[in-house]
């Protein structure tokens, strides 16, 4: 599942160069990119569970962790916000390439709505009313 | 108070009925009351209540049987009831009541939480499973309450806040106080597993507590909890029972461990930053005070701590500190370290004294030793004019020698001396970007760093960004240094948008070329060999010279690589082309020398196992 972590990110980047001509290459966006697709491993099965979701932020969420045992919830806390840096870090990094902080916003609505088009049926994703809804 | 607003007595054939509008008590309200006896039948009683309200909770249409029941002018006492509400199995339940003292004696028997659940909302938070006693005697001026929980579990509707398996005993005695109570409470925690995000405890917890309650507010006068393996705290609580939110609140620890305290209370509220590991050792006090909704004041005491990254980069030692904090005045903290280490690099000890006011930290005039010179901070302001945190400040690395520095990082001895001026260096937006240029002094030439960033510096992401100059740096002593054959002559180079993370490049432009000018050129056969072995045994590189055979130096006229790196390939690239190749060396006079490269593109990490393999002197490159 490391490819489809893969696939849902090329999608999104593939989609966000369609907006108009920003570069979304860069060596910290590569490691960026890697250091994500690793930790997808650990993460799927939490998004299969339901216990974390796609929010429309462009983040990911704690939906439901209230299935996983106590002593566990403190790592998949931890799992959470490491993506959620690496999400941020991603961003800032497109809109430091690109040389316009002002994109960030943008920037992530474009991601949150494309990893959510391409999370596949199971997963839950946060809706633009901020509705939590299993694809 | 218990008011008869309207009361009706009906004796029919086999039963007595008793209805009450309305009961008032300091504990409770209850309304629409019927209270049902059947004398021929040895004390049954039935009770049912329309509405039941605490502060906190109200219910609705209960009905409680009694067996023993009894009912005098003077009390009313249900020794063994059964309390009923919907379809749930009824809760086991005793209690009595006298009219002329007003004295409650209620209890609870093992009794299941989820069905406590069913009576009403706001009985238990979480949807609370488990079970419990409860023995309360309550009259007009003295009250006990007794609370026994057994594998008791909860969750939050988030997940952020749940139990498992606890098992907990509370103990409270009330004295009537003015218009409310005066109260003493101890809590022990022996069983079970605790998560409010991000914490987690595994029980071990006691507490002992005091205050006053009243209709409008909870004061908790003196808290003190003591937790296993990490120590004590004390701590007081104003809370607004009308608001629903503490009024003032606030702490002050005992000498606690820090290595427990951190891995237990700081770590994972670290983790929710993304904040890389922080270890730690030695002892701590804290102390905190919180109203008018917001911190007031803090204080920070670290005595004889070790505090160091996860990576075990960066550590200092021996630390004490007195670091007091106020929101509305200026303080000053003392820091003081007995030692450090940056890398393989030892820093010796230094003091920090900085001023302290809300969102405002100077510090000015710190100096920590490093080998032979040091590492200074002439001035420092960190503020935070909105959500976040933006500093800056000036100093520099002042006459450490390269020597101490190589010995230090086991690298082969650097000569000269490293001195570095930072005039203007700021942090803002998660950027650390040092103003000015960063300028070495060394293999008497100069290399200079400007453009220097780190971008997410607090992250375990960080990177380092920066543009590099190197000017006329004497190659016989680079060559020398290094091991890498011999060659006379001067080097310039440049190297582009430098990155690097954990220190290992990501991507860079690099070039570097004899300089220009008038002096002394010569490459040695040794070089030449380097050279290509450096470029692989598939013959990356070939070299023509003539009469080859018979020379050990030859003159030159230029020298120069590039190396552009990008996804973990360097593309190459020599002085000029030729043919399919670039030249690497082109050779002057008699006998003349010229290697020529052709491959152009080679893994990063080969090349430096190359390079590495090179000054180790192991390659096998011939010459012929």
């Amino acid at each position: 599942m490391r490819n489809l972590a893969i696939t849902l990110w090329l999608f999104a980047a593939a989609a966000f160069a369609q907006q108009g001509n920003l570069d979304v290459d860069s060596p910290a966006i590569t490691q960026l990119k890697s250091s994500m697709a690793e930790r997808h491993r650990a993460l799927e099965p939490y998004y299969n569970s339901g216990v974390v979701g796609l929010a429309r932020d462009g983040t990911v969420a704690l939906r439901d962790p209230a299935t996983v045992p106590l002593a566990q919830r403190q790592a998949v806390s931890k799992l959470v916000a490491t993506e959620n840096e690496d999400r941020a870090a991603l961003y800032r990094e497109i809109t430091r390439i690109n040389g316009n902080p002002a994109w960030e916003t943008d920037i992530r609505a474009t991601f949150a709505q494309r990893w959510i088009d391409r999370a596949p049926a199971g997963w839950w994703v946060q809706s633009a009313t901020g509705a939590w809804q299993k694809k | 108070m218990l008011a008869m607003l309207a009361a009706a007595l009906s004796v029919h054939a086999q039963s007595i009925s008793l209805s009450v509008d309305t009961i008032h008590h300091p504990a409770f309200d209850a309304e629409g009351i019927r209270v049902d006896i059947n004398p021929f039948d040895h004390g049954i009683g039935d009770i049912f209540i329309k509405r039941l309200r605490s502060s906190s909770t109200e219910v609705h249409d209960l009905h409680l049987h009694c067996d023993g029941f009894r009912l005098s002018d003077n009390h009313i006492e249900c020794p063994q009831g059964l309390l009923h509400s919907g379809k749930q199995p009824p809760i086991k339940l005793s209690f009595s009541y006298v009219f002329s003292s007003r004295v409650l004696n209620f209890t609870l028997r093992d009794v299941d939480l989820a069905h406590l659940q069913t009576l009403g909302s706001g009985i238990l938070p979480y949807g609370a499973s488990g079970r419990a006693d409860l023995t309360l005697v309550a009259g007009s001026n003295h009250a006990d309450l007794k609370l026994v929980l057994r594998g008791v579990a909860f969750n939050s509707p988030d997940g952020n806040h749940a139990g498992d398996g606890i098992a907990a005993q509370l103990t409270a005695v009330a004295d009537r106080h003015g218009d409310g109570w005066a109260w003493q409470a101890r809590l022990e925690w022996p069983q079970g597993e605790l998560y409010w995000a991000p914490w987690y405890r595994k029980a071990g917890i006691r507490g002992e507590a005091s205050g006053t309650l009243n209709s409008r507010t909870l004061d908790i006068s003196l808290f003190r909890l003591t937790l296993d393996k990490v120590g004590s705290v004390t701590a007081a609580l104003n809370w607004d029972r009308l608001l629903g939110k503490p009024m003032r609140w606030g702490f002050v620890t005992d000498e606690i461990d820090l290595s427990s305290a951190v891995d237990e209370w700081v770590q994972p509220w670290l983790d929710q930053l993304a904040i890389p590991k922080l270890h730690a050792s030695g002892h701590t006090r804290l102390s905190g005070e919180w109203a008018d909704g917001r911190l007031q004041s803090f204080f920070v005491g670290l005595e004889n701590a070790t505090l160091a990254d996860g990576n075990g980069y960066l550590e200092f030692s021996a630390i004490n500190a007195s670091v007091p904090w106020l929101w509305n005045a200026d303080t000053r903290a003392e820091i003081a370290v007995g030692a450090g280490r940056w890398g393989e690099l030892p820093l010796g000890g230094f003091n920090i004294p900085a001023t302290l006011h809300g969102d405002n930290v100077r510090m000015q005039d710190v100096s920590i030793p490093l080998l032979d010179g040091r590492l200074y901070v002439d001035r420092f302001h960190a503020t935070r004019p909105e959500a976040d945190w933006r500093w800056n400040f000036s100093g520099g690395i002042e006459a450490v020698s390269l020597p101490k520095i190589s010995a230090a990082l086991k690298i082969p001895p650097l000569s000269g001396t490293l001195t570095a001026r930072v005039p203007d260096a700021t942090y803002e937006r998660s950027i650390f970007s040092l103003g000015g240029a960063m300028v070495i002094d060394v293999f008497d030439g100069r290399i200079t760093a400007r453009n220097l960033q780190v971008i997410e510096p607090m992250s375990r992401r960080q990177r380092f960004l920066a543009n590099v100059e190197m000017r006329r740096l004497d190659l016989g002593m680079l060559t020398r240094t290094f091991s890498f054959g011999s060659i006379t002559g001067r080097l310039d180079g440049e190297v582009k948008s430098l990155e690097l993370q954990g220190w290992k490049p990501l991507s860079f432009d690099a070039r570097f070329a004899s300089s220009p000018g008038d002096y002394p050129r010569t490459i040695s056969r040794g070089a030449l060999q380097d050279i290509s072995a450096i470029g692989g045994a598939a013959g990356a590189a070939a070299v023509k010279a003539s009469p080859v055979s018979f020379f050990n130096t030859f003159g030159y006229d230029r020298i120069g690589i590039g190396c552009k790196l990008k996804d973990k390939v360097c593309t190459l690239e020599g002085i000029e082309p030729d043919g399919k190749g670039y030249v690497l060396v082109k050779g002057s006079g008699i006998p003349a020398v010229k290697m020529i490269g052709y491959n152009r593109n080679i893994d990063w990490n080969l090349l430096v196992t190359r390079i590495q393999a090179v000054i180790a002197g192991k390659s096998k490159a011939v010459i012929e």
